[in-house]
């Protein structure tokens, strides 16, 4: 019989990293299809979010000897990602109006845009290190301990059949916010006003003009709340790992394989394309190194890209 | 133009008649010249400015929202605040002006047929709250002659509400029942008239027939 123990436990932790992907994938694709902007600070943000969760969360008795700065509030996690979720929307919707809207009525936006978030992500990470230093943080975490064995039915054969899975605390809560967030997201896009002026705005941005649809403000909302996504990502992912100045270009690199994987511009084929790279990313360090992660994910989108050079779910530009 | 009045604009192709609505809706910049709304200087203003005053485009080749439901290319519609309270209002309305949008309000906007995306857009434009005039860029193109003539009996209906309405034609075979006529040429009016008096002129044939 085959041994499942190594077939479920990364299925279902690729289904949770998959989640927290989708979130950081989504924020990019939400602000390339309104707004036409390749934004490079999205791991930036990212970055941001989880230090100011950080700086809410922490006691500063957990920081004896050092002079790294805390707010002294030690907020529950719950409490603190509520204010850096907010700033960060904010953030991102400022820096739509303060960068990149001159920067659109301009020749070669694609470019400039680019390169313009390029600089704020390396301005942020300035700033990260030069309030926190460049080492690495631990989240003093609530969250982050106890596991529970899935399904909750002890040692019965049909457990074991199914490998006894093991989730931890931190994973339930990953789990629990991501889709959630982006079942919300969804709902969002379909039925709210700026939602439905966004799927506007990416699908034809004369007709959305011409419709009423105020799209200067739609921009900066879109930039917002896809900032706000990668704000949590942030903090959902560096809550159980580490957290360093830096530690936004990987998931910046995955969210990029992921959203032209699934098809510049699609919501769903960002979602499913964002399980497809997690789930095979952790069968693949299962069986070779934890670095190959990545390379295989590289690997298999350019594979999709030789076959389907639209992507998974990529359509047609009319 | 006068509140309520059925103006219709009609020139050959590349005359400037597109460019005239773009221009009054915001979405090009005048280099001269003046446009008003019930006496207001609308010139210049962002495009969701002036339809929010209740001026409306409806573009060429309908334009709507491919990967959009009609009932969310319709919701697109009702953006500005006033407009999107009032939204399930307008739209039983317009549900009621188009039954034929009805039927397929869950359908994506891209699996309609030609006539009923021309029907959609023009739904489109009548969700902004308050519309004072409605002007729509050929809405008898690429459509065979018994789809336009139902878009034309769904016009005829929209100006009984008493919406003023200025469209651009390229054939003047549609808009014979309107109030007034501009030919268009060159980017200026050439003639302007009752349907009679500018169907019936010499000049309108050889701008058509190039003589």
């Amino acid at each position: 019989m085959v041994d499942t123990s190594l077939i479920l436990p990364p299925l279902l932790s690729g289904i949770i990293l998959g989640s927290l992907y989708a979130l950081m994938a989504m924020g990019l694709t939400l602000i390339y299809s309104t707004i036409r902007v390749l934004n490079f600070a999205h791991g930036a943000f990212f970055m941001a979010g989880a230090y100011i969760v950080w700086w809410l969360n922490t006691p500063a008795s957990a920081l004896y000897g050092t002079s790294l700065p805390t707010s002294g509030l030690s907020l529950p996690l719950a409490v603190a990602v509520v204010p850096a979720v907010l700033i960060i929307f904010g953030l991102g919707a400022g820096t739509q109006r303060a960068v990149i809207r001159p920067l659109l009525k301009r020749p070669s936006p694609l470019i400039t845009t680019l390169v313009a978030t390029l600089a704020l992500a390396t301005i942020l990470e300035s700033i990260a290190t030069l309030i926190f230093g460049g080492g690495r943080l631990q989240f003093a975490n609530e969250i982050a301990s106890g596991s529970n064995r899935f399904p909750p039915c002890g040692s019965s054969p049909l457990c074991r059949a199914l490998g006894g899975l093991i989730i931890t605390n931190a994973q339930l809560v990953q789990l629990a916010v991501a889709v959630g967030v982006l079942v919300g997201l969804q709902v969002f896009l379909k039925r709210s006003r700026y939602g439905i002026g966004m799927r506007a705005v990416a699908q034809d941005l004369d007709a959305a003009n011409l419709a009423g649809i105020n799209t200067e403000t739609v921009y900066m909302i879109a930039f917002g709340v896809g900032s706000l996504l990668a704000a949590l990502a942030g903090f959902l992912l560096t809550n159980i790992v580490f957290l360093s100045p830096s530690v936004g270009w990987t998931p910046l690199t995955i969210a990029f394989i992921v959203v032209v994987f699934g098809g510049i511009g699609s919501v769903q084929g960002t979602i499913f394309a964002s399980y497809i790279i997690a789930i095979t990313q952790q069968y693949v360090s299962l069986f070779l190194d934890t670095s190959w992660g990545l390379t295989f994910a590289f690997l298999l989108m350019m594979l999709v890209l030789i076959l389907r050079p639209r992507g998974l779910f990529g359509f047609k530009e009319v | 133009m006068k509140s309520g009045e059925y103006v219709a604009i009609i020139g050959a192709n590349g005359h400037g008649k597109t460019t005239i609505l773009r221009t009054a809706s915001g979405l090009l910049k005048p280099s001269a010249g003046k446009v008003s709304l019930d006496g207001e200087d609308i010139t210049g203003m962002p495009a969701y400015k002036i339809a929010e005053k209740g001026l409306t485009h409806v573009p060429e080749g309908s334009r709507l929202f491919p990967q959009m439901t009609v009932q969310e290319n319709l919701m697109a519609g009702a953006f500005s605040k006033i407009a999107w309270r009032a939204r399930r209002k307008n739209m039983e309305r317009v549900f009621r002006l188009f039954p034929n949008v009805s039927d397929r309000k869950g359908q994506l906007a891209l699996t309609l047929s030609g006539g009923e995306r021309q029907a959609v857009a023009i739904a489109r434009g009548l969700m902004a709250e308050n519309v004072k005039l409605l002007m729509i860029d050929e809405p008898s193109a690429g459509l065979a002659p018994l789809i336009i003539e139902e878009v034309y009996r769904q016009i005829a209906e929209i100006r009984k509400t008493g919406i003023g309405l200025l469209l651009v034609e390229q054939s003047p075979k549609w808009i014979a029942d309107c109030d007034r006529i501009y030919l268009i040429e060159n980017g200026e009016v050439r003639m302007q008239g009752t349907p009679k008096e500018v169907l019936e002129s010499e000049q309108v044939m050889r701008a058509y027939l190039g003589g």
